[in-house]
């Protein structure tokens, strides 16, 4: 347990000091850098016969932020509840920092967890509240009033340490929650759902707020999400699930740029989705028109398939060379959504519809209007082929 | 914990309510009126120091009962205040320790187990009584009966309350006078008419004498200290020896077999005999087992020993289990309240 | 990894914690508690129903003696009797009255609410003495019965729907609560006449509630001794026919039958209730808008009238008790006078009976609140453990299908056996509390438990969390946050160990008489009054606990508003 900073140290107040002990603690878990901090093998959750996890795995490194997105119910609260030791899972195993933790009771285990409740003790001031878990692992007083404050310094709410958590708004309890669960220097932050029961304002501060706490600190953290701009704000990694397993494990940008299913690509932004057949490895029929794909997806001529683009992705052809994937097509009904204009292209001697993004600079240069037929380009790179669901064909 | 505290206390509790009466501690079963026990009590402890006497009391019947259904388990150390039947039943069963107790030839002879050593000892007779309201009474145009044959006449139906000989010992020793005076069959026939006539059987034998004292019935069939004691209270009530005599039976005192505080026990029953305990049973009851201490009863006429039938208590105590089956086979249950 | 692969595979099986440890344990005692306090007891009870006297089974020969015996048959057909009248009469008083209260804009709701409550803090015995002096044959109102006696089945009826009726009340207001008022908007607006609203959205919407209210008051009748025992003279009902043959012909076996007999219409009961009430909450969905009735002067002061008379008879019913036990000897001098209540002088343990009544009470109080609490908790809180958990939850569920009576009898039968090692606490205030308990454990439970539920389900998860053991969340949080509800179940326990009859007539002592049973045996021996006096005294007694309640209640919530806002 040489990783983890110990619970007798004083906590710094000052955020260099801060990083430079999540440097520190970097560096101590350096001598093995392949091995990851949380490792999760063959995890599976059955109630009664509903697998609520299928054989998940999953590693985390040290002092990494991972998202668990996913559709309510597909099991991510199931799988942060097993990595806590809450619903132990039916098998499979889990290794924090070397140890084998897959049987051992909550108590047992090493790490904070925040709640979408919170579940702050209404009846105990919010410093009480804060050391409630340094009162019971015997320090002096003094001691745990230094930790205390220092803890809700570092979430910004020192003024606040004799109020009762009713008498705080919802993003403050959040933050009280955040302290408690830190306070012991936990080696692993859970938190479930920790900003659904905030408004749109306050969540959008407090995730800023949150990512910023990890990344000084250096705690490893899985926060469980089904909101996509969350998870894609706040992550190092992403990892989506549906129906018990992980769809796919990746940074952000991988999961919004290169979804590794159709349900990822369903799932995580807007996306067109265009019934099609294979004509080769790099050619796909969709609605009569013939586009070339970039990335090869194995299967054999003549397969079913569907294909993805996300509407910021179609572009207006600029010249006039006969670039794979031109096509002519008719601006439907334009909407203006905020920053830039939502429409639907028809695209000529086809029958295919696609959904198109084009921002207040191209409208503006094009002249874009309802009705008006413009050349656009679905770039080949840009392009998600995905085998049809058995079940879909 | 928590938890193991709160079981802990639980049986602590248990433990310290459980202790088995202390030695100088007797249970004593009786059916005396709660009025009487504190002051036999107090100078029973008061010429005891060291002994204590804890009442059960309940109406004769349930205490007769409550003893032979602890047969194998017996709970009292000594019966005290119940009717002699009652006792020469238990006797039957062979619950009953003899004991001589001292000063017993003081007694007037009769009024002991003729057993020797006796298996019980007589403490003071009661007789049955009528209890009238003069004031109901002559609201509804009323006389006072004067015999057992008065009480059945048309004009009373629904004005008499009578306790249940099943659980008063009241109730039985009228029955049982009625069936001695009269023969089994009239006796019965009696009580067929008669029954026509009650309002209410009543669990005790003082209801029926304070319910007339109340004016809540016109007459109650009862027994003579409960009368005096109403009539004393102001209740405007006629105290009525019916003039074909009347039933009594005789309050006793015993040791159980099976006590394990034959000294105290053996105390008691000395102080049961004493003069003192007849001086206190005189407040109460015109006739005690000593003779020449008993008082006339300020309103129960004085001549009332002679008033007394002929009593056979063998037969009584022989007879009550069949008496008491055929009595509520033929009234008990059936009866729908008259009124 | 691939190490690890053929173990992965293998079911995980949690280390336990102290925690999980302790809690098990604790989980386990409240079940032997539960055991001890209702199983066992009422197993004694069947078993003894099939003996003879020398305890070789016999079958099914006392029950046919049972139904042989023409007087216990007529008594089974009373009995029945009696609690369907009761029943219908309580249910429709009740529903009356709680329409009044939830539906319409009556004026003096509170008032109203408070006097309905008033049967709770007494003994049953109470209505049917204040009914003696009411309509007897000295009554000052016997006229209003036009030559009928109130002894007998009347009296008994009325006795009965005076202290079933806030039971019923609670129910069918409960029912009414919970109302969705966009079904009344809806009907509204099709233009419904308020008597068809009534019908198709008022009736069905508290159907269920109804239900639950006629069985609940109907096992309640026919289980009551109180009532028939000091007004039913003549008029024998099995309730009474179990104490005669147990206490006065100590005939056990038959007494056991009779118990039999009246479990039988308590189990049924218990099951269609917990059906009734499933479907009840079923039918509120999240999102009801709360019904706030408009005011409509005619309805409202109709109602008003209604409940006027009502309330009227609640506190007649209680005003005469008082009178009768301040009058110096009534009906002939009316004087007022303290002589009544010179206990003891009288049957049935004099004011030593009182002080066992407080003791035993405030001992109900505090052991039950701490036992049931504690258990609530445990059986919420401890995880996994499933089969043990269900099966004691069973438990705490089951004295409501006993009624005190078959309680009570059962213990003896428990306790009083020699060979039972327990067989010490005979005779003592241990099994009063101990029976008291078990009798009134199961609504105390269900308060408990509602409170916790409705507490944040993490605390534990959290503290387990941050290392603190369980009991000291328990002790420091949970315990605080529900404090409410705990001094709620302390009252409950205390008033009704203060009121109860039934379950202890069988199990006092002469060491351990107790006020209620003291009223129940001066009644017996004709000292009506001196029982009114005393019935009087645990009316007092309980009314007292509840308004120390209702400010300690009061005074909690205003110190703890601070956290409590929701
Ligand atoms: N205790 C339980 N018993 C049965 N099914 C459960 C239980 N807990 C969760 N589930 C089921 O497991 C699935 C995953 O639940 P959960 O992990 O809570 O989903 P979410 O992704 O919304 O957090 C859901 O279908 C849920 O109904
Ligand atoms: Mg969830």
């Amino acid at each position: 347990m040489a990783v983890r900073i110990s619970a007798t140290r004083t906590f710094s107040s000052t955020c260099r000091a801060e990083v430079a002990l999540s440097r520190a603690k970097a560096e101590e878990a350096k001598p093995r850098p392949q091995q990851p901090y949380l490792s999760i093998r063959n995890l599976t959750k059955r109630f009664e016969k509903f697998a609520a996890l299928d054989n998940v795995d999953l590693d985390i490194a040290e002092g990494e932020f991972v998202s668990i997105l996913g559709p309510s119910g597909c099991g991510k609260t199931t799988l942060l509840r097993a990595v806590a030791g809450l619903d132990v899972q039916t098998s499979g195993t889990v290794h924090q920092a070397g140890r084998d933790i897959s049987n051992l009771p909550v108590s047992g285990r090493d790490f904070g967890i925040v709640f979408q409740s919170y579940a702050l003790f209404p009846n105990l001031t919010i410093a009480a509240n804060v050391g409630y878990g340094l009162t019971s692992a015997g320090y002096k007083r003094q001691e745990i009033e230094k930790r205390v404050t220092e803890l809700l310094n570092l979430v910004g709410l020192a003024d606040q340490a004799k109020k009762y958590p009713a008498q705080l708004s919802g993003g403050q309890q959040q933050r009280v929650a955040l302290a408690r669960a830190l306070a012991l220097s936990p080696g692993l932050l859970l938190l479930d759902e920790p900003l659904s029961a905030l408004d749109a304002r306050v969540r959008a501060r407090l995730r800023g707020e949150i990512r910023d706490l990890q990344r000084r600190l250096g705690i490893t953290t899985i926060m469980v999400t089904h909101d996509q701009e969350e998870a894609l704000t706040m992550s190092d990694r992403v990892v989506v699930m549906s129906k018990g397993r992980i769809e796919q494990i990746g940074t952000p940008d991988e999961i919004y740029g290169r979804p590794a299913s159709a349900f990822v690509a369903d799932f995580v932004g807007r996306m067109n989705f265009i019934p099609g057949n294979l004509l080769s490895d790099s050619m796909v029929e969709v609605k009569g028109a013939k586009l070339d794909f970039a990335e090869p997806v194995g299967l054999g001529r003549g397969s079913a398939v569907t294909v993805c683009i996300r509407p910021e992705d179609v572009v207006l052809h600029r010249g006039n060379g006969s670039d794979p994937n031109r096509l002519d097509a008719q601006i439907g009904v334009m909407e203006f959504v905020g920053n830039h204009f939502s429409t639907v292209l028809h695209a000529e001697n086809t029958n295919l519809n696609i959904s198109a993004d084009f921002s207040m600079n191209d409208v503006r240069e094009f002249g874009l209007a309802s009705g008006k037929t413009v050349p656009i380009r679905l770039p080949p790179d840009r392009l998600r082929v995905f085998p049809n669901p058995p079940s879909e064909a | 914990m928590r938890r193991f505290s709160t079981s802990a206390t639980l049986f602590g509790l248990a433990l310290a309510c459980a202790v088995p009466a202390a030695a100088g501690e007797l249970t004593v079963y009786t059916a005396l009126e709660a009025d009487q026990l504190k002051a036999y009590k107090e100078a029973f402890e008061a010429a005891n120091p060291g002994t204590t006497i804890n009442w059960v009391r309940d109406s004769t019947g349930i205490v007769t009962a409550k003893l032979l259904a602890e047969k194998d388990n017996p709970q009292a150390d000594v019966v005290l205040g119940l009717a002699a039947t009652s006792l020469m039943l238990l006797d039957k069963e062979g619950m009953l320790m003899g004991y001589e107790p001292k000063g017993i030839q003081a007694l007037t002879a009769t009024y002991r187990d003729p057993a020797n050593p006796p298996k019980w000892v007589g403490m003071d007779v009661w007789s049955s009584a009528l209890c009238f309201n003069t004031v109901e009474g002559g609201k509804k145009g009323l006389t006072a009966p004067q015999s057992w044959a008065d009480l059945i006449k048309p004009e009373y139906a629904g004005q008499i309350t009578m306790p249940n000989p099943a659980s008063s010992g009241t109730g039985y020793l009228m029955v049982s006078a009625w069936l001695q005076l009269m023969g089994e069959e009239k006796g019965w026939a009696y009580m067929d008419a008669l029954h026509n006539n009650i309002a209410a059987y009543t669990h005790s034998g003082s209801k029926p004498c304070k319910q007339a004292a109340a004016g809540e019935y016109t007459m109650g069939l009862s027994f003579e200290y409960r009368a005096n004691k109403s009539k004393q209270d102001g209740a405007p009530l006629d105290v009525i020896l019916p003039s074909e005599g009347v039933g009594w039976d005789m309050e006793a005192a015993s040791i159980l077999a099976t006590t394990k505080n034959v000294e105290d026990a053996k105390k008691l029953l000395d102080w049961s005999v004493s003069k003192e305990a007849n001086e206190l049973y005189a407040k109460s009851y015109a006739i005690v087992a000593m003779p020449g201490i008993a008082k006339p009863l300020e309103f129960v006429p004085a001549d009332i020993e002679q008033r007394l039938i002929k009593n056979d208590f063998a037969w009584a105590a022989a007879n009550r289990d069949r008496i008491l089956a055929e009595w509520s086979k033929r009234y008990d249950g059936k009866s729908e309240p008259k009124s | 990894m691939t190490a690890v692969a053929p173990t992965a595979l293998a079911p995980v099986r949690q280390k336990l914690s102290a925690d999980e440890v302790l809690m098990r344990i604790g989980v386990v005692l409240v079940g032997c508690f539960l055991l001890l306090a209702v199983v066992l007891p009422i197993w004694a009870l069947l078993k003894k129903a099939f003996e003879d006297k020398s305890g070789n089974f016999v079958g099914l020969a006392n029950i046919e003696q049972f139904f042989a015996t023409p007087s216990l048959a007529t008594s089974a057909m009373n009995s029945v009797f009696i609690a369907l009248v009761s029943t219908v009469l309580c249910v429709g008083l009740a529903f009356v009255y709680a329409y009044g209260l939830m539906r319409t804009c009556l004026p003096g709701r509170g008032f109203f609410r408070i006097v309905s409550q008033i049967p709770l803090l007494a003994p049953s015995l109470l209505p049917a003495i204040s009914l003696v002096y009411l309509f007897g044959n000295q009554g000052f109102a016997t006229w209003l019965l036009f030559g009928h006696s109130i002894y007998g089945p009347i009296g008994i009826v009325i006795g009965e729907v005076f202290w079933t009726f806030p039971h019923a009340l609670i129910i069918v207001t409960t029912a009414l609560a919970i109302a969705d008022a966009r079904h009344f908007e809806a009907a509204q607006s099709l233009k419904a006449s308020e008597w068809r609203i009534f019908m198709t959205v008022t009736l069905p919407g508290i159907r269920y509630g109804l239900i639950s209210a006629t069985f609940v008051v109907f096992v309640l009748v026919i289980t009551d001794f109180g009532v028939p025992k000091v007004i039913g003279e003549q008029y024998n009902v099995l309730a009474t026919d179990i104490y005669k043959q147990v206490i006065g012909q100590q005939n056990f076996q038959m007494g056991a039958v009779v118990g039999l007999v009246l479990l039988t219409p308590a189990v049924i009961a218990f099951f269609i209730d917990r059906i009734a009430q499933r479907r009840q909450t079923a039918l509120l969905s999240a999102r009801a808008v709360p019904l706030i009735p408009k005011p409509n002067k005619t309805v409202d002061w109709a109602f008003f009238a209604i409940c006027s008379v009502i309330a009227a008879m609640i506190i007649i019913v209680l005003a005469v008790a008082f009178i009768a036990s301040i009058a110096k000897f009534w009906p002939y001098d009316l004087t007022p006078s303290l002589k009544n209540y010179n206990f003891d002088m009288m049957d049935g343990g004099g004011w030593e009976s009182y002080r066992n009544s407080l003791t035993m009470s405030a001992l109900t109080a505090v052991i039950g609140t701490a036992v049931i609490f504690t258990g609530a908790y445990l059986l919420e809180k401890t995880t996994r453990f499933s089969a043990p958990r269900s099966i004691v939850r069973f438990l705490t569920l089951l004295p409501l299908a006993v009624p005190g009576l078959v309680l009570g009898l059962g213990f003896i039968f428990f306790f009083n056996d020699k060979d039972n090692p327990l067989n010490f606490i005979y005779g003592t205030m241990a099994i009063l509390v101990l029976c008291t308990i078990g009798h009134f454990y199961s609504v105390a439970h269900l308060t408990a438990t509602t409170a916790l539920k409705q507490i944040d389900p993490e605390f534990e998860t959290v503290s387990s969390s941050l290392k603190v053991p369980i009991y000291k969340t328990f002790l420091f949080v949970t315990l605080p946050v529900c404090l409410p509800a705990v001094l709620e179940i302390a009252m409950y326990l205390f008033v009704n160990a203060m009121t109860t009859v039934s379950a202890v007539v069988f199990l006092y002592s002469p060491k351990t008489t107790l006020a209620s049973i003291a009223v129940l045996n001066m009644d017996d021996a004709g000292d009506v009054a001196p029982a009114a006096a005393m019935a009087i005294m645990i009316f007092m007694t309980s009314a007292v606990v509840r308004i120390l309640y209702t400010i300690a209640t009061g005074s909690f919530l205003r110190r703890a508003q601070a956290w409590r806002r929701r």
